[in-house]
């Protein structure tokens, strides 16, 4: 009896010695500051990061299908917001891909709607400081994008997309 | 001349009587190893016909033994028989004898889960029965540590789960019913069970029943009830000193070891207790601190448990029992990443709750004749707590109840119990509103005994729920159940009971917006109801074997579950669904006391299934698998417990697919191993207890809810002094 405890015992050692759960790969996604410039609208309920899969071209674009990621709330009135999509995320999950548009948006309603007339364009990310068209993102396999800052001047707001008030 | 030759001759008669008496005294006192005096222990002198039997006290004693050498031998049921040499070569020995409890025969064991006693292997329903010594020795600080070992019973983080009846869902809503010695003991916002309210030091036993129980103890009771009994005070002071220090090792990946130092926890009771006349009173006070293996997990807590017991008469008796504790936490929701573990994501830290908790209860017991007794219990649980985050969420709470059992005993073989039960709630939080709650309840179970062998019961509870302004809400809970003995060796048992849980005032009125999620409340939420069939044999084999087996089926309609609303988005809890959990489960106990050897092995096989969704239901396992040993020559004791679970199939996946909690789907099966020695030195002189635990000796991490790493390895030192 004691030897078979013994042996039994062993054996599970030897088949946990994985140790369970494993820690894992690094997830994709990405992380910058947001600058905000001038005075915070009155009206603003709340802000924040939004990722688009296809560029928004028309009013169909600015859609559930088509947002990939919704950052956690920004603060209201703040100057300047480090962020990392790392558990950072109300809606959405990062994958490796090429995004056609990144952006702060900011809504005046107090739960979040899905509807474009709800939502105002703060700030947009471009490439290389060509600010005459929303930038892409490019996320590789297993890779953390740093440095993906995006400029949000109240005095001089961006193009909006097509569809908003 | 003839009073003085008297007077000579008596002397010298007595002169043999003073010179060649050689006879002493063996006197003494026996208690438990908590230092509980024991009474109507069994005294004897091996191959004479000198023997006794301790009092009250636990005293006992021996005289006019002849000067020689004995073997004394001090038996009890339900403890380790006490053999000892002595030499009785002067008038008086005094003897300090410690029994240790041991492994109840089965057919002993006494549960009064049923509203009265009785014998476990008359019940028609599955039931088990955990001893305090197996929480000491095992270092436990929170009862539900203790259940995951208990055949049949799963825990989720700290949420109970009796045959699969729960999932997860924070504590909301718990489907097992929790009495403390038959006082109800769940909050009145959220009907959650909070486990640090259970007085661990100073336990009896903890009694589970397994299935439906709503026939007697009403909603909540859907998936069985653990009664927890409180120790007897006892008729002679006892202080008991218990400390606890322990240790987290190094975590198994050295990626996730985000603390420069070992993290330690540690824990203080001092209690005493004592008679005056007909008065005992025992009073117990605990301080808590865990530094915790996570980040922002770390918890401080004071516990205060009291209880008095006043004896009018030896029939009529009336206690009071009141527990309760403060306590600081940080709040961990779940880990950063599978990369960081042990971490939180960031806007968790910084996250604490505040809650003060207690339990107040009366306990009337009126013996009017031997087959009449009334039992009158009242309680208040008063529940508050607030955490600090930006909305600064709050909930403070009252549950009154009072209860009305009477049981009375024919002298056919017919025994009923009856009983009502009013209750009334009041809730004043930000995110459930100013609401109340109020219910009464009727019930009545008949047992008929033919012949000793056969026994059936049959019962039905009414209940009447209202919640706030809502409608109210009915419930008829009928069961009926048989116990067929068909030899000393072979028990049949089986039952088909109904059971219901109404709907609580969180689950009805939260109102809340959580990262921009909009939970709503839903008025038209309807109780869930269950039907629970089960059928079981127990043999016991040689003395030394006991097997149990039960299969069972539990139809589950209407279960409530939080859901998104997919006209608007918004989530409220709903009946949304229809549930199966059938399964199996098996028992076994042996021993072999020549080696002092013990061990008992269970496994329980759940097949659940969501008939809506055609999927099995959220974090139940398919199978579980328990074996605890021990090995206790002398003094000394040595045993290992292992647990298996195998991997869940179903998880809060929304949770994941949002991004909430990343990698969260990552789950593996469950294999948990502990270690536990200790050494009793009673014997020795010195009062003490000493445990060593090692917890989790394999390292091995695992999650029982999704981004919650179970506890590492960890190492605990227990001493309890006892005089």
């Amino acid at each position: 009896m004691k030897n078979l405890l013994k042996y039994f015992l062993l054996a599970l050692v030897l088949w946990n010695c994985d140790g369970g759960i494993q820690p894992g790969m690094q997830e994709p996604g990405f992380s910058g500051t947001i600058y905000f410039i001038g005075e915070w609208p009155d009206s603003v309920k709340r802000t924040h990061i939004v990722l688009f899969e296809e560029p928004l071209l028309d009013t169909t674009d600015f859609s559930a299908g088509n947002l990939k990621y919704v950052s956690n709330e920004i603060p209201y009135g703040v100057k300047e917001y480090k962020y990392t999509t790392e558990n950072n995320s109300l809606f959405g999950v990062i994958k490796p891909g090429v995004y056609g548009y990144l952006a702060v948006a900011q809504s005046t309603l107090e739960t979040i709607s899905l509807k474009r007339e709800d939502w105002t364009i703060a700030g947009i990310y471009y490439n290389s400081g060509d600010t005459t068209k929303p930038g892409k993102l490019i996320i590789p396999e297993n890779t953390f994008l740093h440095n993906i800052d995006i400029i949000c001047d109240f005095n001089h707001p961006p193009v909006q997309p097509p569809g908003g008030k | 001349m003839s009073k003085v030759y008297k007077i000579i001759s008596g002397i010298f008669l007595l002169i043999p009587v003073v010179l060649f008496a050689q006879e002493g005294t063996i006197s003494g006192k026996v208690t438990d190893e908590n230092g509980t005096p024991l009474a109507g222990v069994n005294i004897l002198l091996k191959n004479t016909n000198s023997g006794t039997a301790t009092d009250l006290e636990g005293d006992f004693n021996l005289s006019n033994i002849p000067y020689g050498n004995y073997t004394l031998i001090a038996s009890m049921v339900g403890y380790k028989k006490f053999v000892k040499n002595i030499k009785v070569n002067k008038p008086g020995l005094n003897l300090k004898i410690v029994l240790r409890e041991t492994t109840l025969k089965f057919n002993e064991v006494v549960v009064t889960a049923g509203k009265h006693r009785q014998k476990i292997l008359d019940l028609p329903v599955s039931a088990e029965v955990i001893s305090p010594y197996f929480i000491s020795k095992k270092n436990f600080i929170k009862l539900d540590d203790v259940l995951r070992y208990a055949p049949g019973v799963n825990v989720t983080l700290d949420q109970v789960s009796i045959r699969g009846s729960s999932g997860y869902s924070r504590g909301a809503g718990t489907r097992v019913l929790v009495a403390i010695d038959g006082i109800p003991a769940f909050t009145g916002d959220t009907g959650e069970i909070i486990w640090e309210l259970v007085p661990v030091s100073d336990l009896d036993r903890v009694e589970i029943i397994k299935g439906a129980a709503s026939s007697l103890y009403g909603s909540s009771a859907i998936g069985g009830v653990i009664n927890i009994i409180t120790k007897s005070i006892p008729r002679q002071p006892v202080t008991l000193i218990k400390t606890q220090v322990g240790i987290y090792d190094k975590p198994f990946h050295k990626q996730w070891d985000w603390s420069d130092k070992y993290r330690t926890f540690n824990n203080l009771t001092v209690s005493h207790s004592n008679s005056f006349g007909n008065l005992g009173v025992a009073i117990s006070l605990t301080r808590y601190e865990d530094m915790s293996y996570r980040l922002n997990d770390w918890q401080n807590r004071f516990s205060g448990y009291f209880k008095s017991l006043y004896k009018f008469s030896d029939s009529v008796s009336l206690s009071f029992m009141a527990t309760g504790f403060y306590r600081d936490k940080a709040t961990f929701d779940y880990w950063k990443s599978s990369r960081e573990a042990l971490v939180p994501s960031p806007n968790q830290i910084g996250n604490e709750v505040h809650s003060e908790r207690f339990l107040f209860g009366s306990i009337y017991k009126n013996k009017i004749s031997q087959t009449l007794s009334l039992t009158l219990k009242s309680s208040w649980y008063r529940s508050f707590w607030k955490d600090k985050s930006e909305s600064k969420n709050f909930s403070s709470s009252n549950q009154y109840r009072v209860e009305l059992i009477t049981n009375y005993k024919f002298r056919n073989g017919l025994f009923i119990v009856g009983g009502s039960e009013i209750n009334y709630g009041t809730v004043n939080s930000n995110i459930f509103g100013n609401k109340h709650s109020a219910g009464f309840a009727f019930y009545a179970q008949a047992e008929y005994n033919f012949n000793n062998r056969l026994k059936f019961s049959g019962g039905a509870r009414f209940d009447y729920n209202k919640l706030h302004n809502l409608n109210p809400e009915y419930s008829f809970s009928p069961k009926i159940g048989f116990n067929y003995k068909l030899n000393k060796q072979t028990v049949f048992r089986g039952n088909i009971t109904k059971g219901f849980r109404a709907p609580t005032l969180a689950e009805t009125f939260t109102s809340t917006i959580t990262s921009g999620i909009k939970v709503k409340p839903n008025p038209t939420l309807n109780s869930e109801t269950n039907y629970n069939f089960e059928i079981g044999i127990n043999k016991q084999l040689t003395g030394n074997i006991n097997l149990d087996f039960a299969v069972f089926n539990n139809e589950f309609y209407d279960m409530i579950e939080p859901a998104i609303d997919i006209t608007d988005g918004e989530v409220t809890f709903n009946n949304v669904t229809r549930a199966r959990i059938t399964g199996a489960e098996f028992t076994g106990k042996f021993k072999i006391p020549s080696i002092d050897f013990s061990t008992g092995i269970n496994y329980t096989l759940l097949l659940t299934k969501d008939l809506n969704k055609n999927k099995t239901l959220k974090y139940r396992p398919k199978h579980s698998f328990n074996i605890q040993t021990d090995f206790t020559p002398g003094n000394f004791s040595i045993g290992a417990d292992f647990r298996y679970w195998s991997r869940v199939e179903e998880i809060d996946i929304e949770l994941v697919d949002l991004g909430l909690v990343p990698n969260g789907d990552e789950r593996v099966p469950v294999y948990v191993l502990d270690f536990r020695t200790g050494y009793n030195f009673f014997s020795l002189g010195f009062p003490a207890n000493l445990f060593l635990t090692v917890n989790n000796v394999l390292n091995y991490n695992y999650v029982e809810m999704i981004g919650n790493i179970s506890p590492i390895r960890n190492i605990s030192l227990n001493l309890e002094l006892i005089f």
